[in-house]
């Protein structure tokens, strides 16, 4: 049931967390209006229906997994659901993957490889932790870690070839 | 990799994004879900409404709906039973004035762990509370609550020290009248003893066109205490079940139903270093005994974590009431389990 909505709560919520899903949700749907709307969802979902964590660290799983199925959602769907219309003004700038970087080789890996790479590299989340957060087996991570790095070892030579 | 994370790094909001992106959440999670407010809109865009919502008055005033069910035809619809309402709620007339307005609570309705309230707010002179551009200003095309909200807002029970969540808006009941409405609709973590509820507004504002900003509309402190003593209809059904949910072994202790609201209580075996959300993947639902079935699974719910276990709540008002005789059974999991008939 949709709570009494808390500013202190909604501020808390977007200091600590926007960031993160902005480049989660980027680097699943290449996109940074459509990552600012995954934003705005997962917090939404979070102040609509409050819920209960054991700590820090099991609040940052259940977002980063609620805007992993978000993202799933919009790919498999064209699901979007605009929870308010964004000025121009304030559209994030995407960001600028310079020909032949690792950013724009990681852009060409399919989702389920982008997310478990950024999971991995960047938010430092370990295989069996980001097999808990997307809902698979551990083996599955590994493989997609595996092959993940292999594609893209495969661009960046193609790059440094062509 | 470096270069990956630095490229990376820079992605981020500014401060005044920040800023407006909780702007926009506050406004956007103070709106009333809008199914309920649909269902009203629905009357409306048929052209009946008033005359319906007239009628409601007429009625409780003649004793046909109830004033019970007259305060909560726009909430839960002006089809529900007078038994229902009268069963589980009943009239309150506390009220408080200050700075020329009186908020009085109409009536509440109740049961184990829920509670709905419904104030008046009107002007002591007679005039308008708001004007009618703002009436005409709804925050959503799908809804009809008014862009108002109290600076601040507080309900306390007499000795409850559990936690608590829910939902509030202003509408409007009768377009003929100069008053306008306020609801309350909480769900408790403990279960509701009987006691003296009192309720705190500061000042009501209303909001800008971009539901970025509020203005004070009306100064004014406005204090009600009345008892929270309504007749439990709930019902406990039978449980003790286990399931499985995404692997682990859930057991059912507990589901509360009332023609008001539902609460599962579960616990789920696991001893994962994970933490897991256990609430939002839990399949939940009614079924009527004529057949339709009601999906529960977005209902909201806490959890908390024990050694090797985590027990959880989930549950929710409904939109409609509906009498316990109309439920054929409940499925929690897939655990069905039915609903017997006195």
């Amino acid at each position: 049931m949709p709570p009494i909505p808390d500013r202190a709560e909604a501020q808390r919520l977007v200091d600590t967390y926007s960031d993160l899903l902005l480049r989660l949700s980027y680097t699943y749907l290449g996109s940074t209006a459509d990552a600012q709307d995954i934003c705005q969802s997962v917090f939404l979902k979070l102040l609509q229906a409050p819920r209960t964590f054991a700590d820090r660290d099991h609040e940052r799983a259940w977002i980063i997994r609620t805007a992993i199925n978000l993202c799933k959602d919009y790919l498999k769907s064209h699901w979007r659901r605009s929870t308010v219309a964004l000025e121009a003004a304030e559209t994030v700038p995407a960001p600028q993957a310079e020909e032949g970087s690792l950013l724009a080789a990681v852009e060409l890996l399919p989702p389920k490889y982008r997310a478990v790479i950024y999971l991995y590299y960047y938010e430092g989340y370990s295989a069996k932790e980001i097999a808990a957060l997307l809902g698979e087996k551990p083996a599955t991570v590994f493989t997609r870690l595996d092959r993940g790095r292999q594609k893209l070892r495969t661009y960046l030579e193609q790059e440094e070839l062509t | 990799m470096n270069r990956y994370q630095d490229t990376l790094d820079r992605l981020r909001f500014t401060p005044e994004q920040k800023q407006h992106m909780t702007d926009r959440l506050m406004a956007e999670a103070e709106r009333p879900a809008p199914h309920r407010a649909l269902s009203f809109r629905r009357l409306a865009a048929a052209g009946v409404a008033a005359a319906l919502v007239l009628s409601v008055g007429v009625a409780g005033a003649t004793g046909a709906l109830g004033e019970v069910g007259a305060a909560f035809s726009a909430i839960f619809g002006p089809s529900t039973q007078r038994e229902i309402m009268d069963k589980i709620g009943y009239p309150v007339g506390a009220s408080d004035t200050d700075n020329g307005i009186t908020i009085t609570a109409d009536a509440i309705v109740g049961d184990t762990y829920s509670y709905a309230v419904v104030y008046t707010i009107q002007r002591e002179d007679g005039k308008a509370l708001v004007s009618d551009q703002l009436l005409a200003r709804a925050p959503d095309p799908e809804t009809d609550a008014l862009p108002l909200a109290f600076q601040s807002y507080d309900a306390a029970l007499q000795g409850y020290r559990g936690g608590s969540s829910g939902n509030m808006w202003f509408y409007d009941a009768d377009p003929a009248d100069s008053a306008v409405q306020f609801v309350e609709l909480r769900t408790q973590s403990e279960p509701l003893e009987p006691g003296l509820l009192t309720v705190r507004f500061q000042d009501l504002q209303v909001y800008g066109e971009d539901y970025a900003t509020c203005t004070t509309l009306t100064e004014g402190s406005w204090k009600l205490s009345f008892q929270l003593a309504f007749e439990d209809a709930s019902r406990t059904l039978p449980c003790g079940q286990t399931f499985t949910l995404n692997g682990a072994e859930v057991t059912l202790n507990a589901v509360t139903l009332s023609p008001l609201s539902i609460q599962a209580d579960y616990t789920v075996s696991w001893a994962g270093d994970t933490a897991m959300d256990w609430i939002e993947p839990l399949p939940m639902s009614i079924t009527y005994t004529d057949g339709t079935t009601l999906d529960l699974s977005h209902a909201g719910g806490a959890s908390a974590y024990g050694t090797g276990a985590v027990s959880c709540q989930k549950g929710m008002i409904f939109d409609q009431l509906h009498s316990l005789e109309e439920v054929a059974s409940v499925t929690v999991g897939d655990v069905v389990i039915p609903v017997s008939q006195p």
